[in-house]
């Protein structure tokens, strides 16, 4: 009877973790479902002249090596009205002296706000800027991004030819060749921005990224603008704004994606991570997504947030059944069946082989040996420290801990050469 | 307007089907074998009601197990055997469909469509075989699904996926459709455009060898992937299959099995064998329906070769032989509507089409009236007397203490109407497996039911020929060939 019981509940187990990794799999190949939705996943072709203008908010803390040659940058993008406005803490005054010079450097465009509140996060620094906002879209950077310069004039006509409030464009970590964990690291931003994220934009509820996206003033202040005390102020966002009913627009060309780079030591991917997941679970907690309208979405929004702690079982439980399978003389049907959530790992291990080409050639490098490799026989490491991430956030909410722990940046990423471009921009 | 048409086809087929299909063809050994291993999977959790020695993979008595499990068909059905036809009605449906759907993505007419499934549905050949519980009947539908999913007009990336792994699940009811694979796959191939390639093969192969490879994977777990002494393997039964099984002879031969197997076909249907081979031929020189023409083909070529020919051979190849003459049909048609508009070649399209007509309107005066009488034999004659007056009296004479040996056609029969297991022998088994133990050897046995399956097989199985040397005639059943005989062996 009891071993009955066992079986049965082995089986239902066997049989979610089996869902879970193939709906995961779906879902990460879903801009490649057709040759049709493939080509549509990238930019609108160009046609028409500017017509929003532009406030790109530059949050930035303890920044020194980097933003200078960001704020630059981002000066030099090829669009007739925008401003930049450059955030940084009252106590921060490394970071605004960098910054001050920018601004003199590019006095019409940059300007440095200086942001009073303590303690210090991003979101009340975002907030801070909102108030010297003039611009109709706001775009939001890092630090420590590489921008196109053309990227506001094909935001602008997302905007306009998706009719959307919103325009998510990609952002991709470049620096796959940099250590054992940072080839996982790129691809799942790869697959998140390229393919995932166009899902949940087309089901109407988007955990949005912090960096690269543009939002409709007139929505931002509807809102209220960011959640001050959230640890992923763009995860709420997002939540935020499908709630309102915001039209969302997802945008990834290789040729204007905004290059970043991977956090410099495992412990800050730990720590980076480790936020995330806590934001995650914030949002969760707070309910906002409990609104949503109708239950396909509140379904959605539940298994998406909820995603890094499912993640974090199901990654180590597989591994975990096949391995007792293996050694502990199973009966021979309860064998077979732990291999069927094996099936869509192994799938999904084999996309993941094919994608680091297709990203590598993007990026015009290439991947070599030592890279698929990295990203085959790190998995399992890494899929250990995305559940020591899920843990440490579950921990620290649980006990209450708010603070934010920052992930310093070296530009390791600068070091590749730009992309080809796909089409000509003449108007 | 596709579904409605769907629709008539499948009924008119399932008609067709229904009527009659319990009295004919009569039951067969390898579909008494079916059932009673699905039975076994039903009652005893267990692949086989002997020993289970992978001569095929399980999935497609699995199948069958599932879907009188979940009808009750062991209840209600009047014999055994028949609870399984039960299923073939349902999968052949299923099947009539795809064909159609098939038919038309390779870009027939809606009218040369419409002739494939006639062909496939009321062929007397093929609804012989349709009726039958074999597994090919089982794994058909899901061949057709892969090649259907395969030409996928949005290319999407979920029917590739599902193609892999309908294709899987065939091979994996019926092994021998791995032949069929190459051709979905260059099929796929074509349909598969740079933009989601890299991603769909990816999926593709490793759903398919993943699905597949589950066979041996659950052989290695039972230990018997590899041969030892004391256990039977997947090595062997596949060593045995390919080269150890005693030939049939050439197909030329009338005396030979393989030319009375070759003949039984013919008389039942020679015409989709014959024009379908010719379409085929002729298709080789159709890029557009190559394929369909190279399938046919090779089958026929594999008839040539010398080895094992089960009589059931021909019925993976019907869908293609039916979707070679409607495609031919469909290739003249259209051959007469590509030319530019001019006086001549005017002419020249009317000619063709004039053809087509003509060949059609033959096929139908000619065809037709031969394909009513064997039809209409199906659906009326009564092929199955013999076994249900045997089946009648086992059950009334046999005593539970005495041995039998029997048809497989019978054997789950014998034991639902409550004759002890370990009684009735499946009449092969007593020389071929080492688990069923009699003591006192051909002795034991009180009576031999014997079938033609069974006087056919004997030269192989030297105990049960000394018991049937050993027996007298109590009672016959039917006469000629098919008759059975209820033997009582001395002693």
């Amino acid at each position: 009877m009891f071993s009955i019981v066992l079986t049965v509940v082995y089986a239902l187990l066997m049989v979610l973790l089996f869902t879970h990794a193939s709906v995961t799999l779906a879902w990460m190949l879903y801009t490649w479902r057709s040759p049709q939705a493939a080509n549509g996943a990238g930019f609108a072709m160009l046609r028409r002249k500017p017509k929003h203008s532009f406030t790109l908010l530059v949050p930035a803390r303890h920044e020194e090596e980097v933003l200078g040659e960001t704020l630059d940058r981002l000066a030099m993008a090829d669009y007739p009205d925008f401003e930049i406005l450059a955030i940084i803490g009252h106590d921060d005054d490394g970071t605004r002296e960098v910054a001050e010079r920018a601004a003199q450097r590019h006095p019409h465009l940059i300007r440095v706000v200086n942001d009073h509140s303590w303690p210090k996060n991003k979101p009340k620094a975002l907030n801070t800027a909102l108030e010297y906002a003039n611009g109709d879209v706001i775009g939001v950077f890092d630090a420590e991004d590489e921008v196109h310069p053309w990227l506001l004039r094909a935001v602008d006509h997302q905007f306009r030819v998706a009719r959307a409030d919103v325009v998510q464009a990609g952002v991709q970590l470049v620096n796959f060749w940099s250590n054992w964990y940072s080839v996982r690291n790129v691809l799942e931003y790869f697959f998140w921005f390229k393919s995932r994220l166009h899902l949940h934009a087309r089901k109407g509820f988007i955990p949005l990224g912090g960096n690269t996206v543009f939002v409709r003033r007139d929505w931002l202040e509807e809102i209220g603008g960011w959640d001050p005390e959230s640890l992923t102020e763009d995860c709420d966002l997002g939540v935020r704004l499908s709630l309102a009913g915001a039209r969302f627009a997802v945008a990834y060309d290789p040729a204007f994606i905004t290059r970043e780079e991977t956090p410099a030591t495992f412990f800050s991917w730990l720590k980076q991570r480790t936020r995330w997941n806590q934001g995650f679970l914030q949002v969760l907690r707070k309910g906002d997504w409990k609104r949503l309208p109708d239950r396909r979405r509140r379904l959605l929004a539940w298994y998406t947030l909820a995603n890094p702690f499912i993640q974090a079982a199901t990654g180590v439980l597989i591994p975990v059944a096949v391995a007792t399978v293996i050694w502990g003389g199973f009966p021979v049907w309860l064998a077979i069946l732990t291999f069927l959530p094996v099936l869509p790992t192994v799938a999904t291990l084999i996309v993941e082989v094919v994608a680091l080409g297709e990203l590598a050639s993007s990026l015009n490098r290439k991947a070599r040996l030592r890279d698929y490799l990295r990203l085959v026989l790190g998995s399992f490491f890494y899929q250990l420290g995305l559940s020591v991430a899920a843990v440490r956030a579950l921990l620290r909410e649980m006990a209450g801990d708010k603070s934010w722990e920052k992930t310093d940046h070296v530009g390791s990423h600068r070091e590749i050469a730009t992309a080809k471009q796909r089409y000509s921009l003449v108007d | 307007m596709d579904i409605a048409v769907v629709l008539v086809l499948m009924t008119v087929m399932g008609v067709i089907h229904a009527v009659g299909m319990n009295s004919f063809p009569a039951r067969f050994d390898d579909e008494g074998a079916y059932m009673s291993q699905a039975w076994a999977v039903l009652t005893r959790f267990d692949l086989s009601h002997y020993t289970y020695w992978y001569d095929h993979p399980p999935l497609g008595w699995i199948v069958l197990a599932v879907y009188t499990g979940l009808t009750g068909g062991l209840m209600r059905a009047p014999y055994g055997v028949a609870a399984g036809r039960e299923a073939m009605l349902l999968f052949n449906l299923v099947s009539v469909a795809l064909l159609y759907v098939l038919a038309r993505r390779l870009g027939l007419k809606r009218p040369f469509a419409v002739i494939v499934v006639v062909l496939f549905g009321l062929s007397p050949l093929g609804i012989f075989y349709h009726r039958m519980v074999l597994l090919d009947n089982l794994a058909m539908p899901l061949l057709l699904a892969g090649f259907v999913l395969v030409l996928s007009p949005g290319r999407k990336l979920g029917a590739h996926v599902s193609a892999a792994a309908a294709l899987a699940m065939a091979v994996l009811i019926r092994e021998i459709f791995v032949i069929f694979v190459p051709f979905a796959t260059w099929l796929y191939w074509k349909n598969t455009k740079p933009e989601n390639r890299r991603y769909s093969v990816a999926l593709t192969t490793t759903t398919f060898f993943g699905l597949v490879l589950l066979y041996p994977i659950f052989a290695l777990l039972r230990g018997e992937l590899l041969p030892r002494s004391d256990r039977v393997s997947l090595f062997d039964a596949i060593t045995w299959q390919l080269f150890e099984r005693q030939g049939s002879g050439s197909v030329f031969d009338a005396s030979s099995p393989a030319g009375e197997v070759t003949a039984s076909w013919l008389t039942l249907d020679p015409w989709i064998l014959l024009i379908g081979l010719a379409a085929a031929v002729i298709l080789l020189f159709v890029p557009r329906l190559r394929w369909v023409g190279l399938v046919v083909v090779l089958q026929g070529l594999m008839l040539l070769r010398p080895g094992y020919l089960p009589v059931m051979f021909v019925v993976p190849v019907l869908p293609f032989l039916a979707l070679a003459i409607g495609g031919i049909l469909d290739e003249s048609w259209r051959l007469g509507s590509q030319r530019l508009p001019s006086r001549r070649s005017g002419g020249a399209m009317w000619l063709r089409r004039g053809l087509v007509a003509a060949s059609v309107t033959a096929l139908v005066l000619v065809v037709f009236p031969k394909y009513q009488v064997g039809v209409a034999r199906a659906m009326e004659f009564d092929a199955d007397q013999p076994f249900v007056k045997t089946q009648e009296w086992l059950e009334n004479n046999l005593e539970p203490d005495e041995v039998l040996f029997v048809d497989g056609a019978l054997w789950l029969d014998v034991v639902q109407s409550g004759h002890p297991q370990e009684n009735t022998i499946w009449f092969y088994k007593l020389d071929s497996d080492p688990g069923v133990d009699l003591s006192g050897g051909w002795e034991s046995v009180d009576y031999i039911v014997s079938s033609e399956v069974v006087r056919n097989a004997i030269y192989d199985l030297p105990q049960m020929e000394t018991a049937l040397e050993h027996s007298e005639v109590v009672e016959v059943f039917g006469e000629g060939e098919g008759r059975i005989e209820i033997r009582r062996v001395e002693g």
